[in-house]
């Protein structure tokens, strides 16, 4: 059975002033509701960090944390959707509808600086390759490979 | 007014109640990175994406991707997930544990449409609406709906009778354009600065000119790599059949070789190393420097290769023993419970 994405995708080009604010954690919480971010989380973002200007700090239950404020990579935009009426799951068709766009992101990083070596942003650059696997091949290529190999 | 009264008359919004908008009851939701690509190719504004599952050969199972179906023409592109063990968001003021992020990647249909021809147009020619497959339904409406059949040539004879057209698997053919498109995804890994040698190295280490003259990583490790990446969407047979075409030794033996050249060369050098570290300070530097990739590069290797390394090493003196020991009682033997 398919899952539709239950919303005209082309909204998704039109940027919207307010866009979603997305924190990525460096941590498993168990659990989806709603959680006062602003008051518990956002007002301890500070950003005087002495690395560098761009590294903003701030702590989840007591564990330092070191935050970089990143865009959603190019040729891709980034939506929030959300499941409708789970309970109904199996029965009907399941939907997903859309929350929010946006195009940046903080991560955060657990003692760490964020860098290059992240996952996620190592993960970001292997996506480019994938174009370079669905470029179509010409029938000369393919002879050509054939007459070299032995 | 006592105190109690100018709290209850000033209702403080307590942060730690649940707020009354479903604090408890929040479906599941989901970050999407959607391709830009594909939603150009959205024509009106009731086309809907969907997600549906069809065979994934590398997965020997089915996946998800997402399809869009419209009268100027339909688009597959596959959905990967990205993941790692501890992540989750904060989305505005709300949690949400599922830290994965779902992004639409490209994928040549090709790839899903070589596992049906393998399986059922080994032998003889066969159009592709007449490919069935009992256990997978979805099979037939894949190769009807989103498979571009012009592209299959590359893997297929195609024999054309009046308006049908009829594939038959070309090993050979094939292989060659899995090796194409290897070398395609070398250059992409290449062009991207991927970083593919045996050893685990910092990202933010950043060479000198001078160092990326020694070529440290090898063109086998980029071919390995890519082959891996391509082997990613290939049946397992096919993907061997591929790391046999394309001759690339296995990690093992690669370490192996490297290690025993190494060896080699070593010999000669140890001493001098020691005193130089010993000796000048900026020498020692740069010997720290080396010595602490060659640290890195034999921890690594250490625990993968001990077996192979001795059993190459120790053939003839096994041999030798193996023939003294014929006939002897197994020292095992001796502490059996009798």
């Amino acid at each position: 059975m398919s899952i539709t994405l239950d919303f005209n995708i082309k909204k998704l080009n039109r940027n919207t002033s307010k866009g979603l604010h997305l924190h990525y954690l460096p941590a498993k919480i168990d659990g989806d509701a709603h959680a006062n971010v602003d008051t518990y989380f956002n007002n301890y973002t500070r950003s005087e960090h002495p690395f560098e200007g761009r590294v903003s700090t701030n702590a989840l239950r007591g564990y330092p944390l070191l935050g970089e404020q990143i865009g959603v990579p190019d040729g891709f935009k980034a939506a929030v959707l959300q499941e409708t009426r789970q309970s109904m799951r199996g029965l009907t068709a399941r939907q997903l509808r859309l929350t929010g766009t946006f195009d940046k992101l903080m991560f955060w990083n657990y003692d760490r600086l964020p860098s290059n070596s992240d996952c996620y942003r190592q993960a970001m650059k292997m996506i480019k390759v994938s174009d370079a696997l669905t470029v179509p091949v010409d029938d000369d290529e393919i002879k050509r490979q054939t007459e070299d190999h032995v | 007014m006592s105190k109690k009264a100018t709290r209850s008359t000033q209702p403080k919004p307590d942060p730690d109640a649940p707020e009354k908008h479903g604090s408890e009851v929040v479906a599941p939701k989901k970050v999407f990175y959607i391709s830009e690509n594909l939603i150009n190719n959205v024509e009106g504004e009731e086309e809907l994406l969907h997600l549906e599952r069809f065979f994934h050969p590398g997965k020997g199972r089915d996946a998800l991707f997402v399809t869009l179906e419209q009268e100027k023409g339909n688009h597959i592109m596959e959905l990967v997930e990205y993941s790692e063990p501890r992540r989750s968001w904060l989305i505005d003021s709300e949690v949400c544990s599922n830290g994965r992020i779902y992004m639409t990647t490209p994928v040549d249909t090709t790839f899903l449409a070589l596992h049906y021809l393998r399986k059922y147009c080994a032998q003889r020619a066969m159009s592709l609406d007449s490919i069935h497959d009992d256990q997978d339904a979805s099979a037939n409406r894949l190769l009807m709906k989103f498979v571009n059949a012009d592209h299959l040539k590359c893997v297929a004879d195609v024999k054309v009778s009046g308006n049908t057209k009829f594939y038959k698997y070309n090993a050979e053919r094939t292989k060659a354009w899995l090796a194409v498109k290897t070398r395609k995804v070398v250059d992409a890994l290449k062009e991207n600065n991927v970083y593919c040698g045996t050893s685990a190295q910092s990202q933010n280490f950043v060479r000198s000119e001078k160092h990326s003259d020694e070529n440290t990583v090898n063109e086998t490790d980029y071919l390995r790599m890519a082959c891996d990446y391509v082997g990613r969407y290939l049946d397992v047979e096919l993907y061997d059949e591929l790391v046999r075409y394309l001759k690339i030794p296995t990690e093992i033996q690669a370490l192996a070789e490297d290690q025993a050249q190494k060896r080699k060369s070593e010999q000669a050098q140890t001493n001098n190393s020691k005193k130089i570290k010993l000796n000048s300070g900026q020498d020692a530097s740069s010997g720290l420097l080396d010595s602490s990739i060659d640290d890195a590069k034999e921890s690594i290797t250490s625990p993968t290769i001990p077996t192979p390394l001795k059993e190459r090493t120790l053939t003839a003196k096994e041999k030798a023993l193996a023939k003294g020991a014929k006939g002897s009682m197994s020292i095992s033997s001796f502490f059996k419970v009798k």
